[in-house]
């Protein structure tokens, strides 16, 4: 499956977006069976994006569709002179909450959007906001009630296993390399936890904004070396873990 | 919601629990989950509190009064049993016009050592609304609130473990589970089914001690983690 994985991770000078995606086929483009995947990632301004997740299973079909359709809308928004990543987030509220008839919202998936980016007023920092199929208003529309997440932001299906290991060793205070190595070891973890049952998908595709970086899609060498780098850790532990035999002190 | 763990290593089988049940505004840490219901069998339940725990009285109330032997036919009964205990509080709990229930919204675990067939430890789950038996095959079984359990103990299990072993993992995933999850809490519940002892509810005291043994392996997975990210 695919985009059932996904992440906002804050470091010391950026931020990452993260989602899971299947292996790209031989010719390098990443396709459901003749459709090609539409990306999970909008790009909104140089230095914000939204980023979709699905937390409960849903038909691939319809996941696309919704993915086409609302990042359709999101690309109509005009955002000049907007600098503030709530106001952003309010835009896209305002938007996504018209696109959908009030005869489509009870029959809406369970799914969000993250708006993510740079903020420069009122104050100059990284921010988070999460929009919800199912965060109404009194007047029943959908993503109406923005959330701001002041930590890492972890949706799909495996959120708890993402906040586990936040917990337990993310650092504000990462820079851009171990950000990316945590991402990995995130998925590795959650992979062996549910990417056996297909649920998953093997690959992940990561955006980024920073304090020097527009928003741009990772390159592909800086993913195999943080997935590398994870792959170790994510072995060294399994083996200090089980040598210890459920017994103390690793 | 809850967590639910059952693990089968070589000298024998652990049930595990916690005891937090949450309604939609408040949660109480007062569910009884586990039940023994012969020497060498014990149910569990969760999901859904009253009928989960009306199910697994009932089992062992039938149990004990046609002396059912063996673990087969005691995974049998249950079936029939766990079905009429929530068909019985469907009918009586007035949920609103519409609402359907989650498959899986009640659920049973049957674990014990069939000494009458087959001389081995086993586990049968079922889930509503049939509440068909299934066979667990696998070693281990985490289920309800189960991501971060089945994260810790994928770390750390073995299939060779012995039940204080098995124990004292059991024990750490309940607590890791609880240190994020919200849903899963208050004392854990703990029981070991063993050829020797068989079906032993774990004490308070007991269960005390295996929480103040893992502190040393969460400090140490902790740093082992923070080392290794950062090297």
């Amino acid at each position: 499956m695919f985009y059932n994985f996904t992440a906002a991770v804050r470091y010391k000078d950026g931020l990452l977006g993260v989602v899971d995606c299947p292996l790209p086929s031989p010719d390098g483009v990443v396709r459901l069976g003749a459709a090609a995947l539409p990306s999970a990632f909008v790009r909104l301004t140089n230095t914000a994006f939204a980023g979709f997740h699905f937390d409960v299973p849903i038909d691939p079909g319809v996941k696309i569709a919704l993915l086409n359709r609302c990042s359709a809308a999101l690309r109509q928004i005009d955002f000049t002179a907007i600098t503030s990543i709530n106001d952003i987030a309010a835009r896209c509220s305002g938007q996504l909450a018209a696109l959908i008839p009030a005869n489509e919202v009870q029959t809406l998936p369970v799914f969000g959007i993250m708006v993510v980016g740079l903020s420069t007023s009122p104050v100059r920092d990284f921010g988070i906001v999460g929009l919800h199929s199912y965060r109404r208003d009194a007047a029943n529309r959908p993503f109406t009630v923005p959330m701001n997440f002041p930590g890492n932001v972890f949706g799909g299906m495996v959120p708890l296993i993402a906040q586990f290991l936040d917990a337990k060793v993310f650092s504000r205070y990462f820079d851009r390399v171990h950000a990316l190595r945590f991402v990995y070891l995130m998925h590795a973890m959650s992979y062996r936890a549910l990417g056996i049952q297909g649920l998953i998908a093997p690959e992940l595709s990561i955006v980024e904004v920073s304090e020097t970086t527009d928003f741009t899609e990772v390159p592909r060498s800086d993913l195999t070396t943080a997935r590398s780098a994870a792959a170790t850790v994510f072995q060294k532990i399994d083996l200090a873990c089980k040598a210890l035999g459920g017994g103390p002190a690793v | 919601m809850s967590l639910a763990i059952a693990l089968r290593g070589y000298t024998g089988l652990v049930l595990a629990a916690d005891s937090r049940a949450t309604g939609p505004t408040s949660s109480e840490d007062t569910s009884e989950k586990f039940l023994q219901i012969n020497r060498d069998t014990g149910v569990l339940t969760f999901g859904l509190k009253d009928p989960g725990y009306s199910g697994i009285t009932k089992l062992v109330e039938v149990t004990k009064a046609q002396r059912f032997e063996s673990f087969a036919r005691i995974t049998t009964e249950g079936q029939a049993i766990f079905t009429a205990e929530y068909q019985r509080w469907l009918a009586g709990a007035n949920l609103p016009a519409g609402q359907v229930l989650q498959q899986g919204s009640v659920a049973f675990l049957v674990g014990g050592y069939d000494a009458v067939h087959s001389n081995q430890f086993k586990v049968t789950s079922y889930n509503s609304p049939d509440f068909a038996p299934v066979k667990v095959e696998m070693p281990k079984l985490l289920a309800a609130r189960w991501h971060i359990a089945e994260a810790v103990t994928a770390l750390f299990f073995y299939p060779e473990m012995t039940v204080n072993q098995l124990a004292s993992l059991a024990v750490l995933a309940v607590m890791e589970t609880m240190s994020i999850d919200p849903t899963v809490g208050g004392p854990i519940q703990l029981a070991t089914i063993t050829w020797h002892q068989g079906f032993r509810k774990v004490t308070e005291d007991e269960i005390l001690k295996y929480i103040e043994g893992n502190q040393s392996t969460i400090v140490g997975l902790n740093r082992a983690l923070n080392q290794l990210i950062g090297e």
